[in-house]
């Protein structure tokens, strides 16, 4: 521990804040794949334990992208402020990479958190507003591309294929299958992709 | 049927409910426990691998104490651009990781073929900053490289 502790030195919010990233990375595209799954019913029968998975998953990737964040206010060299980290362009760091990552960072934290809205909100109207997590995380995929500091090393990218594709493969399909399921006017608001 | 056995069977019809929302909410912190752990384990395993893979992992000792000392040397003042600046500070890296590998010696040899190579890579990034964003830039950029050169130099001494 101790040997561990010295060898990375001042890096230890640096690396703790890469890893979450990569963490909140695979647990977004876990939660996508899972959500457009049950929009699709791809996987019948197993509707509630879907939604149980998709909600932990979801949250779990809102803890690990608070993380990633909040652990760069820690980083000696960087050495953020919170207004650097949760305004977009307000940082001069790595532009507009960075401004994608937090624009991504706002978006899956409304979006998603807009289940526990959605009696307010309205079934419909909810169901328009969750689908834009799908952009969200996508926007999350182009930060981490395009600023991730392994973004060029082949563990890195095997990693973010991994989990990426699948769930990118996934949302293509259901947008595909989108004009299929033409619903009479003035039903189809809301019953769009994802929901 | 009679109006006993429909009061039972009604009592047992709501003892099943009961069992069967039970049983979901059980399920359901199955569900939950299993997540938030997986979760836990991914970030030990990507910390890990950050550490061994990343782009300044399999650090030495040495090493690291260099880089984190040129780190926190640079004061906001002499940021003026970020982007450059941490380019400078990965080259630095990738410099010395490159040269502590290469150097088999004592701690004390390795430790000034680092403070070295800084020296090298900081005159690139003072040369970077130079030809992209003036001179003001480049006379901050020397000032950084020479406070990263003394550190290092000093680390090695002490």
């Amino acid at each position: 521990m101790t040997i561990l502790a010295t060898a990375t030195g001042s890096h230890v919010f640096w690396i703790t804040s890469r890893a979450a990233g990569l963490v909140a990375l695979i647990l977004a595209s876990a939660s996508v794949g899972v959500g457009v799954s049950m929009g699709g019913r791809m996987f019948r029968g197993r509707g509630p334990e879907l939604k149980v998975i998709h909600e932990a998953l979801s949250i779990a990737t809102l803890a690990a992208i608070a993380l990633h964040a909040l652990a760069l206010l820690g980083d000696s060299y960087f050495h953020p402020t919170l207004a650097d980290l949760a305004i977009p362009f307000a940082s001069t760091y790595r532009e507009p990479y960075m401004a994608l990552g937090i624009i991504a960072g706002w978006g899956l934290l409304l979006f998603g958190l807009s289940f526990y809205a959605r009696k307010r909100i309205g079934l419909a109207r909810w169901k328009v507003i969750h689908r834009f997590t799908a952009l969200a995380w996508l926007l999350g995929v182009i930060h981490t591309l395009g600023e991730g500091s392994d973004a060029g090393r082949t563990w890195f990218l095997v990693i973010v294929a991994t989990v990426v594709a699948p769930t990118l493969v996934l949302v293509i399909a259901r947008l595909a299958r989108r004009p299929r399921h033409k619903l009479p006017a003035g039903g189809a608001a809301g019953r769009t992709a994802f929901s | 049927m009679e109006p006993h056995e429909e009061a039972q069977s009604k009592q047992h019809r709501a003892h099943d409910a009961a069992r069967v929302l039970r049983a979901r909410r059980r399920r359901t912190q199955v569900l939950r426990r299993r997540v938030a752990a997986i979760a836990l384990i991914l970030l030990a395993s990507m910390w890990g691998t950050v550490f061994a893979l990343g782009s300044m992992g399999a650090a030495t000792t040495t090493l690291a104490t260099t880089v984190a000392d040129v780190r926190t040397t640079e004061t906001p003042s002499t940021r003026t651009n970020s982007t450059l600046q941490r380019n400078a500070v990965s080259s630095k890296r990738a410099t010395a990781t490159t040269a502590a590998a290469a150097e088999n010696t004592t701690t004390t040899t390795t430790t000034t073929s680092t403070a070295s190579s800084d020296t090298a890579a900081a005159s690139a990034g003072s040369a970077a900053s130079a030809s992209t964003a003036g001179t003001d830039t480049a006379a901050t950029s020397t000032q950084s490289g020479a406070a990263s050169t003394t550190t290092a130099v000093t680390t090695s001494q002490s």
